[in-house]
């Protein structure tokens, strides 16, 4: 099994049922004593959440800007967190390919070509953020608050793109989930282009938003083919 | 300023006390906190990790203080727990390593210029080349594999470059030992220097083999696994420093005395004033820990503490960039090797060392191939590539082709 080798019969034994009868039958025959020691609910945990909430910290700010620049801020946010995740983006691409060079692809999935084009479209992306936060006066090695926020949102995503122990498959079944959100972010930035009446910077964000919707398509169809391939690798064993 | 160790008499024990909600305070903001303050959280945590682990090792020994040493422990950990606890989540392990390597950098840095005594400063300019080359390295692996920028930590304190090559850092372990201070006659400085320096090289030593494993990608695993190997060839360098003949009850005023040093310096360069009232704090504890720990060596070794704590510190730890200190130091002793307790030119460095090095770089090494190539650049190597319309594609290319050193 090539495409998915993890779907396979094995010795799973995270569930009840892997446990052997007797012991399945003491984990769920507690004597009424032995109850938990202290009242209430998970209703406790929200009351911490919110009263060190209260205490007013933020993961940070933006950098000082002048006065007359203060309108641009939550561009200059948001334009930050998607320069960091173009640049997390063609890293994740990178991981992607190296599980199509080991182990190969499949029928109706991405060739080579496929996922450097995505990968070089995130590039160019980036290039396009860091010159339009340039020519609108914010520095681009900013690491802004949103793109603080969002870098920890993907950890998870590249962790996954990066175990060589995930497949292709695998990988387009978590990589969907960070085109999902950089679509959703370039709506974003479209709003907010208007709202601010800056026609040319949202007909680039437009474009970004239609070469995402493509990635988002794309990786949808290779999804499909992906889990049908995987399938009928399983019929054949 | 100046630090009177026995003089300023801190808060005493029975009054040193902490709740879970003082102890998880609101963390330091990793976008807005300066590097430095940053740099003093990682190097503090290191201190109170030492003398935790300091109390352990002595109790194991000595029967006799176990009371007193498990009274002083416990609120090292709950003073470690209130320092460490100010990292925020949003550090991710490669963003707290950055930070370590930054600790090891300007600390050590800060170190071998206040050192009095020359053998033991280059023994400090020696491991800071290494720990200049481990920054490289694993800014590299950020930039790599989540195309982010070293530099957002380091805040252009501290230099991205290759410094002694890690791939040549592994040695002999004998030739990591070096000749100890005479506790007789070494300066009360070199004392608290050889305790600072090793503390901060056994937490990272420790937070690498924690945090290794936590990675997925390979060449990430091999890295910690390299670098967390030199780490613990620090740990014996450093540590061989100290005096082995000081009384267990003299080990243990200096580390005491050690650890109200490091306060009282984080309180010289704090500008954050809630940081510095954390500080301020921790510093009448130790100075109360040391009084207690002075007490007893007079009670049980009949020797006045001044015998051991005989100079008024005016020197703290210099919280600011060393970048001209180490490049100068880069420049000058980046080829040199050890032999046994000696540096000599690498090409002198003895055939144990050369075997070992050759054996572990026999399959891979990790530290070149995550830095083949690799030149720092604001805003990650990717800003550098150029977008090359072809074929109805975008294609990167990198700048140019690197070369290993």
């Amino acid at each position: 099994m090539r495409i998915q080798p993890s779907l396979r019969v094995g010795h799973n034994r995270t569930g009840l049922s892997a446990a052997s009868d007797e012991q399945r039958r003491r984990m769920l025959d507690v004597p009424r004593e032995l109850g938990p020691t202290s009242r209430g609910s998970s209703d406790e945990i929200a009351r911490v959440r919110i009263r060190y909430a209260r205490t007013g910290m933020s993961v940070g700010t933006m950098p000082e800007v002048p006065r007359a620049q203060r309108g641009l801020l939550p561009l200059h946010d948001l334009l930050g967190a998607r320069l960091q995740f173009e640049r997390t983006g063609v890293r994740m691409y990178d991981a992607l390919l190296s599980k199509l060079d080991a182990h190969g692809g499949f029928s109706g999935g991405p060739d080579r070509g496929d996922l450097e084009q995505l990968r070089d479209e995130e590039l160019a992306h980036m290039r396009m953020l860091e010159h339009m936060l340039e020519e609108t006066g914010a520095d681009p090695t900013v690491v802004t608050p949103t793109a603080d926020l969002q870098s920890m949102a993907t950890r998870g995503v590249s962790d996954v793109l990066m175990d060589p122990r995930t497949t292709l498959l695998d990988g387009l079944g978590v990589i969907i989930m960070a085109e999902l959100a950089d679509h959703e972010e370039w709506i974003g930035l479209i709003d907010l282009g208007r709202d601010l009446g800056r026609n040319t910077l949202v007909h680039s964000f437009q474009s970004a938003q239609l070469t995402e919707e493509e990635h988002l398509i794309k990786v949808r169809r290779w999804l499909h083919a992906g889990r049908m391939a995987a399938r009928a690798e399983l019929e054949i064993h | 300023m100046t630090l009177d160790l026995l003089r300023d008499r801190g808060v005493p024990l029975h009054r040193q006390h902490f709740t879970w909600t003082e102890m998880v305070q609101p963390p330091i903001s990793k976008l807005d906190t300066d590097a430095f303050t940053r740099v003093r959280v990682i190097l503090m945590n290191g201190i109170e990790s030492e003398a935790i682990r300091f109390g352990h090792a002595a109790a194991r020994f000595q029967p006799r203080f176990h009371k007193q040493l498990a009274v002083v422990r416990r609120i090292e950990q709950h003073q470690q727990t209130m320092v460490n606890w100010l990292i925020s989540a949003d550090h991710t392990p490669l963003d707290t390593t950055i930070g370590f390597e930054q600790v090891a950098i300007e600390v050590t840095a800060s170190v071998a210029q206040h050192e009095p005594d020359d053998y033991l400063a280059s023994v400090y300019r020696f491991g800071l080349l290494e720990d200049f080359d481990h920054m490289y390295r694993f800014s590299a692996l950020m930039d790599r594999l989540y195309g982010r920028d070293a530099n957002a930590i380091l805040q252009s304190y501290t230099d991205v470059l290759p410094g002694r090559p890690t791939a040549v850092e592994h040695r002999h372990p004998v030739d990591d030992l070096r000749i100890p201070y005479d506790r007789d006659n070494a300066a009360l400085q070199t004392k608290l220097n050889a305790l600072t320096i090793t503390a901060a090289e056994h937490q990272t030593h420790d937070y690498y083999m924690t945090i290794g494993p936590m990675f997925t990608d390979p060449v990430a695993r091999q890295l910690y696994a390299e670098i967390a190997s030199v780490e613990e060839q620090h740990v014996t360098q450093y540590e061989s420093l100290i005096d082995p003949h000081e009384s267990v009850l003299e080990k243990w005023l200096l580390h005491e005395a050690c650890e109200a040093y490091n306060y009282w310096s984080c309180v010289e360069y704090e500008d954050d004033p809630r940081i510095r009232r954390i500080w301020e704090r921790m510093l009448d504890y130790e100075l109360g820990h040391v009084q207690f720990v002075a007490q007893m060596l007079e009670e049980v070794e009949r020797r006045d503490a001044r015998e051991v704590l005989d100079a008024v510190i005016r020197d703290p730890v210099e919280y600011q960039s060393q970048r001209a200190f180490v490049r100068r130091v880069l420049r000058n002793e980046v080829g040199l090797g050890a032999r046994d307790h000696e540096f000599v030119p690498r090409e002198d460095e003895p055939e144990r060392t050369k075997h070992y090095r050759s054996q572990l770089n026999h399959d891979d090494s990790p530290s070149n191939l995550v830095a083949a190539g690799y030149r720092w650049m604001p805003g990650t190597e990717l800003a550098g590539y150029r977008v090359v319309r072809g074929d109805g594609r975008e294609r990167p290319h990198p700048p140019h082709e690197g070369s290993w050193r």
